[in-house]
Formats: structure tokens, C-alpha cells, sequence
């Protein structure tokens, strides 16, 4: 190791005077331990290639198989895709769940646009940190006790509905609030809200705020400033948003259902059917594969239209906004919307009411109490624990070690190892289990907790890699030269410099994912064997009866997850390199 | 000539800040430009010369005063609604259009025919020499055809009053100074007034046909750069051209005349007329107009003795720092073939003309300088 700085100095003076007689000295091996090495992204490779890519090959030689008597034969044959085409029912469904998808997508991007416009460039830089936490934990409940909310506000007897009618506005139920397409529609804009403000309001930030200006200056009025300026150069993130709640909804074949009843029997339905009670694991595969596609196309769809728009130059941030009372009255009644569902949450699990809903009956804590008196709660709170702690400590170690190298390495082998990491940040988690429970099926393993925790690793080994990786790159390079300068080998000076400087980014994964790993339902219930986990839990108690015990558990583990969050933005934030943001008064005085 | 820009009375404070950006109390600033003139307003950075800029240019509201372009009062209006157009410090260049679209885009807004649009845009790009470049991507430009291309975009539209918020401050040495000769030529051209803020004297000297020298939110001087340079009116101003050494003392005005006497010298010279007759004075040595010598000294009057602390050689000049005997430090220059007296440590006699000597209003405040010397800048 210590020869990788002996050498440079000699290698240099052989440059400079070439001595015939000397032989030149040999070129440093390279040594396993040198952090350049692909050695160290190779575990994180390999088991998003094991765990994504074989299933999925699996997966395409499954749908070219047929199914008789729910035993796949292993004859070649285009019948599943065929079978595809021949019925309206799955193609028209298909068409169907893209519409929609694609709807709601879109009205979620666009109710979400104005909020985070208005946080990006209405809110003074020193508060807008505030305003995207505020706007963000109402998300740090569970996904499915958020569904649970709106079931509750939702429908002809629901409390909007109910409320309505009480205070007279309305004579009879709103179509608009029922259990029906309107209400998973409305149930997926709050749902899918965080992704289309965070991609939204980054594309947002990152933009010259002066450019506003000069569009004004340039005789934009501002509506023209609007559309000729902010919305081009937002699209990346307007478009991301919209890509990205497009997948999430094709992959959900939970939420739909839940809300719409039969209204909501989606493509994703059908597909997680043919492997449950159907048992088409061939029809299934193709009917997969085609959503696989589909998926593919609006990615390279999203590759097409965005891009390019790099910002150019230098720019302070310098930028004294002008107020806009109707922004600021959108952003406000847009945070209520946001915290209405949670409001009713913390009443329903204090309410001392046997059932969950009105009236209410006092305050109680018995319901929490309650949480520890219920075996099969506890059993599956264990579980999850089991499969967080796990997966999440596998996907640290990988996805750090697997960082520290890419952070030094370049060129194609960096790109094709990012781009094959990154792969299941880009696929529905319905894809991602179906191609596990195929991959364990094909090779005749058992399910058991153990691949839970495989799911859930292939899951946030692509986030710890990517926000560690993100961290560590934000260090300056010559921090870890000049421990080298000084007399650290490469290894000492990664342990004693550049890990304690990414150890915030670390943690914060850690947690995130963490967190993550607790709520996660879709890709849980598809590759479970017989265990269940909180959300496992939850959804049983969703479809049958829910007790007000587990909505104080939500509570609970809301305040647990959103206290763990905080934690993890606060680490990942702190003493980030770079210097220091200015205080208001800094900034004014640069303008001048 | 007519009346291009007249700011009257402007004022302006920002809200969580402590002071007032611009003006005080009543008494805001006012300053007319004439069409055509290139109307320099310079100063450090917090002077308020930004803010005047952005005022001019409806990005912000003064809190008092008012703002006429070409007779007509645009205090309120919004920038969409003025003659103005800006180049940006940052340039804001618009990343998602091409070089082209960038440059037609107030056109466009202001709903001109496509032909024309394409017209005037590379009829301006010609102007800045970026002819033919209409298709390159934003990032693909330099930072001095950047700089070129936000002149062009705010050139095209055809502005009465052109602002450039310190437009060249991003540029290397000899890009700076080409592109200064460059904008005097397209004012000449185009007749445009331009408004240039930037915080470089040389800069200022070089382009502008006046020089509004700004302080604490309020204008110190305005005048030729000529003027500027012959008779700075304050301290303040004398200190930010850089323009030699200011000694405060005794002093005693009599006229167009005073003398001060401080740690055992004696310095006579010129009082600038517009000084109102009892303002503190302080007494301004150019250090382009000290005679050097190493002779002994005479005992007369604007003369100091003192030894050569450092020596600076910049190719044109010696730029001295001498030591005087009362322990103060002056900044000297001495033509480049002085070389007997440009060695460290060498004892030399300074003296000046009496109609070098210049008295100008003390602007600062009481408590500063214990010292009666200051060196305006140790180069």
C-alpha cells in the first residue's frame, strides 16, 4: 500500500531523465486493496443482477411457456400473448389503467406545481427547508393507514360527504367524494404528492431566479414568463413527476381497490391474480412483461423530452422574490389538504370508541396500550424489525463500499454500474416481486422471511448506493490527496477523511431506508411465504375489520418514522462541504 | 440633448435589514442622464448602486422618489412595462433556447412577425460579433460570447435606457478590456444611454462619460472621469479612485486655500470650491504628482521625510511605500528610471507642489484614524 505513493516521485524523475542503462521502474500493481478496484461495487452488482436480472430472464421465458392444470409446460408458444390481444377484458383493461394513470398523474403534477413553485421561489431561502418538511411528513405514516384515511373520508357516508351535507352546503353525497374513480383519483394526488413537489420543486431551485427577471425585463408578462421560461426549464422535474406517478399507479394493486371497489380493478389486478387464486404463472409473466414495456417506453419517453435545459454560468442567489398573497393562500389550503387525513388520524386513535369513527367519546390512550396486547401485531412489529435491521444493514455495507468505489472511477464502467444499481428505483415494486417469487419458483425454493429481506435489500441497496455516492462526490478531492500528501495510504486516508466526512450521508440512508424497509406492502405481500409484517398486518385489518388499535399504531409509528426522518435530513444536511448558506442579511448585501 | 433617465429623491430600504439601501429619511439620490451618455454608477459593494440599477429597472420598488425615462414617470411600472433592458450580472441566459431564440425572445414577447423576429436577433448578434451562431446551445458558449450574447439579447429589443448590473466582472484581464471598448462602440452606434454599476474606478474611467461615485447609500460625486480624478470632493471618493495618500490634521481654510499641520509637517494647497466653508477637511497627496529626491530636506512647507518601507516595480511606475518619520506610511509612486531612490531602506524626501495638494471634505466618520496618514491602498 505504501508503495502506491513511493512510486509517483520515482515514476517522475524517469520521465524526466530516461537512463538507458536503468531499467524503468515497474508500474505499481494493481492491488486489490487499491479503492479503484471493481472488486468493491461487485457484491452490490451482483445482487441487483441476481436479483432483477435473472428473475426478469426468468420472467420472459415463463410468458413464452403455456399453463395447463396451473402447471407451466416447458413448450415454446406466443399463446399468453396472445391470449393478451384475443380479450377486450385485458387489453381494454391495460388501456383502461393507463388513462387513468396518466390522469390522475397529471392532475396530481399540476395541483402539486403551483405548491411547489411557491415554496422554491416565493419562500426565502433560510425557510424553504422548513416548508419542505412541513409539506413532507404528513408521508411519513404508513402508505396504508394513509389510504385508510381517505377510506374514511371518502364515500356517501363518508366524514367529507357527511360534513358537507351537515353544514348544508350540499344536499346529497358529491360523486366527486365517493368511493369511486373520483376518490382513488384523489386519493393518488395526496398520495403521490411528495414525488411530484420534491422532482418539481429541485428542477425549481436549481434555476437562476434571475432569469425570471430577465424574462420580465425582456417584456414577458407574467403569465408569458410562465410559459416561455418557468415551466421549459422546470420540465425535467414537472416530467419526472409526472413519469414516475404514472409507474407508481400501474404498479399498485392495492390502493384502487381499497378506495374504488370494483371501479378500481386495474391491470395490476389482473396481473397479481394470475399469481394468486388464477395460479397463470405463464399468462402472468406476459401480462407482466407487457407493463415491463410499457414501463420501458415512458422512461425512454421521459429521456426524450428532458434534458439539455444545464444550467449555464454561475449564479448567485441573490433574488428578492415579490409576495403573492394567491400563492401563498394555494400553498396554505394546499397544506391543509395534506394534513387533513392526519388530523383525523391522531382524533380516531385518542377517540374512546370501540369502533373507528364518530362520535367521539372522549379522550383515551387505551388503544395504545392496546397495540402490546395483540400477539399477532406484535409477531408481525417483530418481523418487520427483523426485515429493516437486515436489509437495510445488508444494503449499507454494499452500497457504501460499493460508493467509495464508484466515486473514484470514471468513464463506462461508472455508467453501466450506476445505470444496472439504479434499475429498481425504476420499476414498479410489483415487477420487482413478481420476478423474485418466478425466480424462486423456477429454482423450487421456499419463501420465508429471508426473502423479504432479499426484496427489501434489492430495494434500498439502489438508495443508500446513490445518496452515499451523492455525499461522498460533494467532498473536495483534495481533502483525501492531502492525507495522502501527508503520509496516509489510500486506505487510511478513505477511513480517517472521507468515510468520517460521508458518515452523515451513511446514517441518513441508513435511516431513510430504514423507514422505507418498515411501510414497504406492495412487493412484501407478493414474495411473503406465511409470515406477516406491519403492513401485512395492516392491509388484513384494512380488509376486514380495522380496530382503533391499529390506527394508534400508525400514529406511533408515525411519530417513530417521521422522528427517524428528521434525524436522517438533519445528518445529511449538516456540515455539508461547500460554504456556509448566508444569512438573509449576506444576501441583501451582495444584490446591492 | 434631451433628458433620458432623471431619478429623483430615490429611496429605499430593504425589510430585516438594518439601514437604509438607499437615501435617508428625506433626502434619497437624483441624478439625470442625457440620451446617448454613458452613466457610470461606481462604488464598493453595499453602496446602494445595485439598488439604484434595480430600481431603474423595475425589479424594485423605491420606498420614496421617483423614476422618469424619457419624460414619462415609470416608478411602478413593471419591467415588462419599461424602455429598460438589463444585462445581467449572471447574465441569465435562458438554458432551455438556443442562442437565437434567446436573443429574439423580447421580440417575441412583444409579438413581433417571426421574420422579424429572426431579423433584428441576428442583426444583433452581428452587432456583438456572434453572427451565425444562432443554433448553439447556451452551454456551448464561452463565457465572453455568454457575456456578448446577453448584450445582444437586451440590444435587440431596442432599449431607451440600457443597464448593465457589473457585466464584465466575470471576465478575464483582456476580455474585460476588449469588451470595454466594445460597449463604448455599440453606445456610439446605437445611441443608446447606458447605465453601468460596477465597483472597478479603472473600469469606470476607461468607458464612462460620467461617474457617479456612490457611498453609504448616498451619491458622493458626480462628475467626468477627468473631474473626478482632479477634484475629488470628499474622502471617500479620493480612497475609492485610489488616489494617493490622505492625511488629516490641524487644518485652516482660507478661500480656495487651506493649510494643514500635523506631527511636525506642514501641507498647503487648493480647496475644492463646491466644498461648503466649514466642512472637516482632510488633505489628499496624489501619489502620481509626489516629486522623490533623496537630497536633505529643506524644512519647507509639503514636505515629508521619510525611508522606502517596500518597493514595488510594476513596469510603469515604482509604486512605493515610505515610511515617515512620524511613523506613518505613505504611497508614493515614482517614475520606472528613479532607480537611485527605489531600494528598501533607503532615506528620501517627498514633496509636492502646492497645486497638488488637494483638501476635500473629510467624509468619515470622527472615531476612524487615530493616525493622521493613511495609505489609500498598499499595492
Amino acid at each position: 500500500m505504501r508503495s502506491s505513493v513511493d512510486s509517483l516521485p520515482m515514476k517522475i524523475i524517469a520521465d524526466d531523465r530516461p537512463n538507458p542503462s536503468q531499467k524503468p521502474p515497474k508500474r505499481r500493481k494493481k492491488l486489490a486493496t487499491d479503492l479503484e478496484s471493481p472488486i468493491f461495487s461487485l457484491p452490490a452488482l451482483a445482487v441487483i443482477v441476481v436479483g432483477v436480472f435473472v428473475p426478469m430472464a426468468v420472467l420472459i421465458v415463463y410468458s413464452l411457456w403455456p399453463t395447463v392444470d396451473q402447471e407451466v409446460v416447458r413448450e415454446w408458444t406466443f399463446t399468453n400473448y396472445l391470449r393478451f390481444f384475443e380479450s377486450k377484458v385485458y387489453w381494454g383493461t391495460l388501456l383502461r389503467s393507463l388513462l387513468f394513470a396518466s390522469l390522475a398523474s397529471a392532475l396530481t403534477v399540476i395541483l402539486t406545481f403551483p405548491f411547489a413553485y411557491f415554496v422554491a421561489l416565493k419562500v426565502q431561502p433560510e425557510r424553504r427547508l422548513i416548508w419542505v418538511l412541513i409539506a413532507v411528513v404528513p408521508f411519513f405514516t404508513s402508505y396504508l393507514i394513509r389510504v385508510f384515511a381517505w377510506m374514511t373520508l371518502l364515500g356517501d357516508t363518508g366524514l367529507l360527504n357527511q360534513g358537507l351535507m351537515y353544514v348544508g352546503l350540499i344536499e346529497s353525497p358529491l360523486w366527486l367524494l365517493g368511493l369511486n374513480s373520483s376518490g382513488i383519483v384523489l386519493t393518488f394526488v395526496y398520495l403521490l404528492f411528495p414525488l411530484a413537489f420534491l422532482t418539481a420543486f429541485i428542477a425549481l431551485e436549481r434555476t437562476n431566479p434571475t432569469i425570471l427577471e430577465a424574462a420580465a425585463d425582456l417584456g414577458a408578462r407574467p403569465w408569458q414568463g410562465l410559459i416561455y421560461v418557468t415551466l421549459p426549464v422546470a420540465r425535467t422535474g414537472i416530467m419526472g413527476g409526472f413519469v414516475f406517478s404514472t409507474i407508481t399507479i400501474l404498479g399498485d394493486y392495492v390502493t384502487p381497490q381499497l378506495i374504488g371497489g370494483t371501479d378500481g380493478y386495474l391491470y395490476s389486478n389482473i396481473i397479481q391474480r394470475q399469481f394468486g387464486s388464477s395460479v397463470q404463472w405463464g399468462f402472468g409473466s406476459a401480462l407482466a412483461l407487457i407493463l415491463l414495456v410499457i414501463v420501458f417506453v415512458l422512461l425512454l419517453v421521459l429521456r426524450q423530452v428532458t434534458g439539455g435545459a444545464a444550467q449555464v454560468g454561475t449564479f448567485s442567489r441573490q433574488f428578492n422574490p415579490s409576495s403573492s398573497p394567491v400563492l401563498k393562500a394555494y400553498a396554505i389550503a394546499f397544506l391543509a389538504f395534506l394534513y387533513t387525513p392526519i388530523g383525523l388520524l391522531l382524533v380516531l386513535a385518542l377517540n374512546d370508541n370501540t369502533s373507528i369513527g364518530f362520535p367521539f367519546n372522549g379522550v383515551t390512550l387505551r388503544w395504545f396500550a392496546a397495540i402490546l396486547s395483540d400477539p399477532l401485531l406484535l409477531e408481525s412489529l417483530r418481523n418487520s424489525l427483523i426485515v429493516a435491521f437486515a436489509s437495510v444493514s445488508i444494503s449499507v455495507v454494499l452500497g457504501t463500499v460499493a460508493a467509495v468505489q464508484l466515486a473514484r472511477s470514471y468513464g463506462q464502467w461508472r455508467q453501466a454500474s450506476l445505470a444496472i444499481i439504479s434499475v429498481p428505483l425504476f420499476l414498479p415494486p410489483m415487477l420487482l416481486g413478481l420476478a423474485i417469487i418466478i425466480g424462486l419458483n423456477a429454482l423450487g425454493i421456499e419463501r420465508g422471511l429471508w426473502t423479504i429481506i432479499t426484496g427489501h435489500t434489492i430495494l434500498w441497496l439502489p438508495v443508500v448506493t446513490l445518496l452515499v455516492l451523492i455525499r461522498l462526490e460533494g467532498l473536495d478531492p483534495n481533502l483525501e490527496l492531502a492525507a495522502m500528501d501527508l503520509g496516509a495510504p489510500p486506505v487510511t486516508a478513505l477511513a480517517r477523511v472521507s468515510v468520517p466526512q460521508a458518515l452523515p450521508g451513511i446514517v441518513a440512508a441508513a435511516l431513510i431506508s430504514f423507514a422505507l424497509s418498515m411501510d414497504e406492502f406492495i412487493l412484501t405481500a407478493l414474495v411473503t411465504g406465511a409470515d406477516s409484517t406491519l403492513p401485512l398486518y395492516i392491509f388484513g385489518q384494512l380488509r376486514f375489520n380495522v380496530t382503533p388499535a391499529v390506527v394508534a399504531l400508525s400514529v406511533t409509528l408515525l411519530l417513530v418514522s417521521f422522528a427517524l426522518l428528521v434525524m436522517g435530513a438533519l445528518l445529511a444536511t449538516r456540515g455539508k462541504g461547500g460554504p456556509p448558506v448566508p444569512a438573509p442579511n449576506a444576501i441583501q448585501n451582495v444584490s446591492q | 440633448m434631451s433628458v433620458a433617465l432623471r431619478c429623483s429623491n430615490l429611496s429605499k430600504r430593504y425589510a430585516g435589514q438594518q439601514g437604509p439601501a438607499l437615501g435617508e429619511g428625506g433626502n434619497g439620490i437624483s441624478f439625470e442622464v442625457e440620451r446617448g451618455e454613458l452613466f457610470a454608477l461606481l462604488g464598493p459593494s453595499g453602496c446602494g448602486k445595485t439598488t439604484t440599477l434595480r430600481i431603474i429597472g423595475g425589479f424594485v420598488e423605491p420606498d420614496a422618489g421617483t423614476v422618469f425615462i424619457d419624460g414619462k414617470d415609470v416608478t411602478f411600472a413593471p419591467p415588462y412595462r419599461r424602455p429598460t433592458n438589463t444585462v445581467f450580472q449572471s447574465y441569465a441566459l435562458f438554458p432551455h433556447l438556443r442562442l437565437g431564440a434567446n436573443v429574439a425572445f423580447g421580440l417575441k414577447m412583444t409579438g413581433a412577425r417571426r421574420s422579424e423576429q429572426d431579423h433584428r436577433s441576428s442583426q444583433a448578434l452581428r452587432m456583438v460579433g456572434l453572427g451565425g451562431l444562432e443554433n448553439r446551445k447556451i452551454s456551448e458558449l464561452s463565457g465572453g460570447q455568454q457575456q456578448r450574447a446577453a448584450l445582444a439579447r437586451a440590444l435587440a429589443n431596442g432599449p431607451s435606457v440600457l443597464l448593465l448590473d457589473e457585466p464584465l466582472g466575470a471576465l478575464d484581464l483582456t476580455l474585460r478590456r476588449q469588451m470595454q471598448d466594445e460597449l463604448v462602440t455599440l453606445k456610439r452606434e446605437t445611441n443608446t444611454t447606458f447605465i453601468h454599476v460596477t465597483h472597478d474606478q479603472e473600469e469606470a474611467c476607461a468607458m464612462a462619460d460620467r461617474i457617479a461615485v456612490m457611498d453609504r447609500g448616498q451619491i458622493a460625486q458626480i462628475d467626468t472621469p477627468q473631474m473626478l480624478y482632479r477634484n475629488p470632493r470628499s474622502t471617500h471618493v479620493a480612497r475609492f479612485i485610489n488616489l494617493g495618500t490622505i492625511v488629516k490634521g490641524s487644518t485652516r481654510r482660507d478661500g480656495f486655500h487651506a493649510r494643514l499641520e500635523a506631527s511636525g509637517i506642514v501641507l498647503e494647497g487648493r480647496v475644492q470650491p463646491t466644498i461648503p466653508q466649514h466642512s472637516r477637511l482632510a488633505a489628499v497627496l496624489p501619489r502620481g504628482r509626489t516629486r522623490l529626491s533623496s537630497g536633505a530636506p529643506t524644512g519647507a512647507t509639503n514636505e515629508i521625510k521619510g525611508t522606502v518601507e517596500r518597493a514595488v516595480f510594476t513596469g510603469l511606475n515604482h509604486e512605493l511605500l515610505v515610511r515617515s518619520e512620524s511613523g506613518a506610511l505613505l504611497n508614493v509612486s515614482a517614475a520606472a528610471d528613479v532607480f537611485d531612490v527605489a531600494d528598501k531602506g533607503r532615506a528620501v524626501v517627498l514633496t509636492w507642489s502646492p497645486d497638488d495638494v488637494l483638501f476635500v471634505e473629510d467624509t468619515d466618520d470622527l472615531q476612524q484614524n487615530s493616525s493622521p496618514y493613511e495609505p489609500s491602498q498598499a499595492s
